[in-house]
């Protein structure tokens, strides 16, 4: 498993590139490459995942570096796509067919926007109120993409592409690094990790919802309010989205009564709309998920 | 339900494509930037204080029909 999942990351190709480039000069060979190497016999192509393993447990610090950086992507990845079980199991819960849950996971992989689209479907509302909300959800990850866009430099085909895997996991595990590669590597890894994993587990969630009724009954509705939570917390650092935040709350639970289902959630982003035109200072452009 | 699953699916990939793509000075305005981190934490608050309202009602409503049905003979 190491070694197919060492070859798929972009990491190693890296190494290797890099090993291909100071082959052909060795005396400028990096030392934390050298030990690598030199154990693959010299040949790039002969670094597999599993001496990778062998000499990150001799202590090499490049290869010990591989190996953490790799748990940190698939822990991330995992620890995200087991978040898919619920979305797929409240989704099928909500009304939705398997196909249409897989479908919002593919297409849309934005997770806080999906658990939105069919909040409010499983609240009564209609499926446009719930694409409003998903929509306006979905803008953090217009700013996400401008901080992305000059630190990653992703041009031609690649940007395309690159452009569906900014959510808020990948883009943390990007913003946080010191080169211009080690960015693009944290942020596609952790990108496609979460991508794969996130869809296997909706569908399998869809799946189990289907078998298993009411998720409910396993708390999986907590699960929700917890996901929405992990994405506010660290902008209540920031004094007047703590404001916004109490007010906005209490404004949609207070038009429940008065609202379809579905709109109260638009009527908490039309308070957030107004706040941006009426307030003056700046807000925090450097905001990223931690 | 398909056309809106599909038509936010994409949105929401534009959205994405569009900050990868546009210059940064179109959304440097101070009020597009307030914008974009007002809405998101107004909209995260309103789902988390519905989601939790939710689940205190179905628990508070589950609680009294065990109790009713305990009072039952």
């Amino acid at each position: 498993v190491t070694q197919l999942a060492l070859r798929a990351r972009p990491r190693l190709r890296h190494v290797q590139l890099r090993l291909e480039e100071q082959t052909v000069r060795p005396l400028q060979l990096a030392d934390d490459q050298r030990t690598l190497l030199e154990r693959a016999g010299g040949d790039r192509a002969a670094i597999t995942g599993i001496l990778v393993t062998q000499v990150a447990l001799e202590g090499d610090p490049l290869s010990t570096r591989l190996l953490s950086d790799m748990g940190e992507w698939l822990g991330v990845g995992i620890a995200t796509g087991l978040y898919g079980v619920s979305f797929g199991a409240v989704s099928v819960a909500a009304g939705l067919s398997v196909l249409q849950t897989c479908v919002l996971s593919l297409v849309m992989f934005t997770g806080a926007s999906q658990f939105a689209f069919v909040g409010v479907a499983a609240a009564g509302g209609a499926p446009l109120s719930g694409a409003l909300t998903a929509l306006m959800l979905g803008t953090r990850n217009t700013l996400y993409g401008l901080k992305l866009a000059h630190l990653l430099r992703f041009g031609g085909p690649l940007r395309p592409a690159a452009a569906h895997l900014v959510i808020d996991e990948s883009t943390a595990m990007s913003v946080t690094r010191g080169s211009e590669e080690d960015a693009r590597v944290g942020f596609l890894s952790t990108g496609l990790a979460v991508f794969v994993f996130w869809n296997l587990f909706t569908f399998l969630g869809g799946v189990a919802g289907n078998l298993i009724g009411d998720p409910r009954t396993y708390g999986l509705d907590a699960a929700v309010g917890g996901a929405f939570l992990a994405l506010l917390w660290p902008r209540l650092a920031d004094p007047r989205n703590r404001v916004i935040a109490v007010v906005a709350a209490a404004v949609a639970l207070g038009v429940v009564p008065l609202t379809a289902p579905g709109v109260p959630v638009l009527v908490a982003g039309g308070v957030a709309l107004l706040a941006g035109v009426l307030t003056r200072n700046a807000g925090d452009p450097t905001e990223l998920p931690s | 339900m398909w056309w809106s699953i599909l038509g936010a699916g994409v949105g929401c990939y534009a959205l994405k494509l569009a900050g990868l793509t546009v210059p940064p000075r179109w959304l440097a305005h101070p009020r597009a930037q307030r914008f974009a981190t007002l809405v998101p934490v107004a909209l995260l608050a309103a789902l988390i204080a519905g989601a939790v309202a939710l689940v205190w009602y179905v628990r508070s409503h589950r609680a009294q029909t065990a109790m009713s049905r305990r009072r039952e003979p």
